[in-house]
């Protein structure tokens, strides 16, 4: 029963149960001796993106695939606790009717069609250009006053936008003149 | 033994909490019933060991210096134990039940020095008994449990509540770790020391030995098909800590029990060069120094 300091540091801990109960004569279960399929999961926190209340997520992937969402604990929103539509988040990620293309139906069209993210992008930007283009007040007519504004265009914000998206949104509608700004949680 | 009957801190060597969890994993993995019913001797053992501290001592002390264990007392819990766990085991050796026999040849400071990883007294005790050490240590650490649990239930009681979610040490008596829980119904994790056996608050997403918060870092290990017990291993420091789920798991789960049905987690920790936070903890990273205390 000779202990070294080496031995006594393999003994210490987790392992005097694992060494005590097999001296005892107990079969430890062991990983090794029959294979196990061993699962390797991350745990990120994240904020839930429906609405302003903006309670943390605590979201679990296994090779970078969403496997299940969960109010966080921790967060002081909401304490772990999530709505209904809030736990229903892994159907976000994984759910076969999600759009993961970009769809385009013309006016007066009725069928949708598949477009490239590089098309729509443009397509929107030529559009912004036009009706804004086409509507921006430079004086107004009554009062004679320089203001410059763009009357054709509302924008509204996402509820889950945090401080810095929402101060670029809104820099970037006011660039183009747009007094129509909202937000998302007055609907 | 109920809430309502006994001291709170005799709660945690309370045999219907323990019940529950073994009658579950009677049912889920009969291969363990040796281990479990040997568990289950050790906890009834230890009620009444808590017991009968506190008909002796009085209620739990609050701020004062520890005082020793009684060594009749001490003495009476080491035969006990020793006897619980040889009536229950597969290969226990004549030594062990005369455990106790060895042990009062001992002090109760000495007895406590053993108990506590005193290479020198275990050395001693093993060899008087003519056990392994590794098994004299397991006796020792199970028959002291109680007398910690009443040194430092008071302190625990007195902290129940408090907003502690940072502390990688258990916030009564300054022990590690031993493991942890995911409770019911939000998943908020409690520690448990492994040494007193207070259970504290501590945040899901942060390793308790190093205090390391970046996501990135920190990585959880589960058999497939068996999620409600995992592992979280740390990169920055190489630790691990071992947590039960009790949403997965069915209910409130008894964490000593926990530790044994999940060995195999720590052979997989340790496999991938891992170790167990009840082995110590890390320096806090510079990221985390609120983590410090």
């Amino acid at each position: 029963v000779k202990l070294s300091r080496r031995s006594f540091l393999k003994l210490s801990g987790a392992t005097i149960t694992a060494a005590a109960l097999t001296g005892l004569g107990f079969e430890v279960k062991s990983a090794s001796a029959a294979p196990l399929r061993i699962a390797e999961a991350k745990e990120t926190t994240t904020i839930c993106p429906y609405c302003g209340v903006g309670c943390g997520i605590v979201c679990h992937t296994v090779n970078g695939k969403v496997v299940n969402c969960e109010g966080d604990p921790d967060h002081p929103i909401n304490l772990g606790s999530l709505c209904s539509k809030g736990s229903a988040l892994y159907q976000l990620a994984n759910n076969d009717r999600r759009l993961t293309k970009v769809k385009y139906r013309a006016p007066g069209s009725d069928r949708w069609e598949e477009k490239t993210w590089d098309w729509a992008t443009t397509e929107i930007a030529k559009r912004i250009k036009e009706t804004r283009d086409e509507s921006f007040v430079a004086v107004d007519p009554s009062t004679g006053v320089t203001v410059n504004r763009n009357e054709a265009i509302a924008c509204l914000g996402g509820a889950a936008l945090d401080n810095e998206e929402a101060y670029v949104y809104t820099k970037f509608v006011r660039a183009i003149g747009t007094i129509w700004l909202d937000h998302q949680a007055r609907i | 033994l109920t809430a309502e009957s006994a001291s709170p801190w005799r709660a945690l060597f309370d045999p219907a909490s323990l019940g529950v969890s073994i009658k579950r994993y009677l049912q889920q993995r009969p291969s363990d019933a040796a281990v479990l019913a040997m568990v289950a001797a050790v906890a009834a053992q230890q009620a009444s060991l808590a017991e009968a501290l506190e008909s002796t001592l009085g209620a739990t002390p609050a701020g004062q210096d520890p005082p020793a264990p009684p060594i009749e007392w001490m003495h009476d819990s080491i035969t006990r134990i020793a006897q619980a766990i040889a009536d229950h085991s597969p290969r226990a050796s004549a030594g062990l039940t005369a455990l106790g026999t060895a042990a009062q040849r001992f002090a109760a400071p000495r007895l406590m020095e053993a108990a506590d990883g005193n290479i020198a007294a275990l050395e001693e005790l093993a060899t008087a008994a003519e056990i392994p050490a590794d098994v004299a240590l397991y006796v020792l650490q199970q028959a002291v449990r109680p007398w910690l649990a009443w040194l430092h239930g008071a302190r625990a009681l007195s902290l129940t509540d408090q907003p502690f979610p940072t502390r990688r040490y258990c916030p009564a008596c300054g022990g590690q770790p031993l493991m942890g829980k995911h409770i019911e119904p939000d998943g908020h994790r409690y520690l448990r020391c492994n040494n007193c056996g207070n259970e504290w608050a501590f945040p899901r997403i942060g390793c308790p030995s190093c205090g390391e918060t970046d996501a990135s870092k920190i990585e959880a290990l589960f058999v497939d098909g068996d999620e409600g017990h995992r592992i979280y291993v740390c990169k920055t420091c190489m630790q691990y800590i071992k947590i039960s789920d009790e949403r997965l798991l069915g209910g409130r789960v008894h964490l000593p029990l926990e530790d044994i049905v999940t060995l195999h987690l720590d052979e997989l920790g340790v496999e991938r060069g891992y170790r167990s936070v009840s082995q110590g903890l890390q320096p806090p990273t510079v990221q985390a120094n609120d983590m410090s205390h």
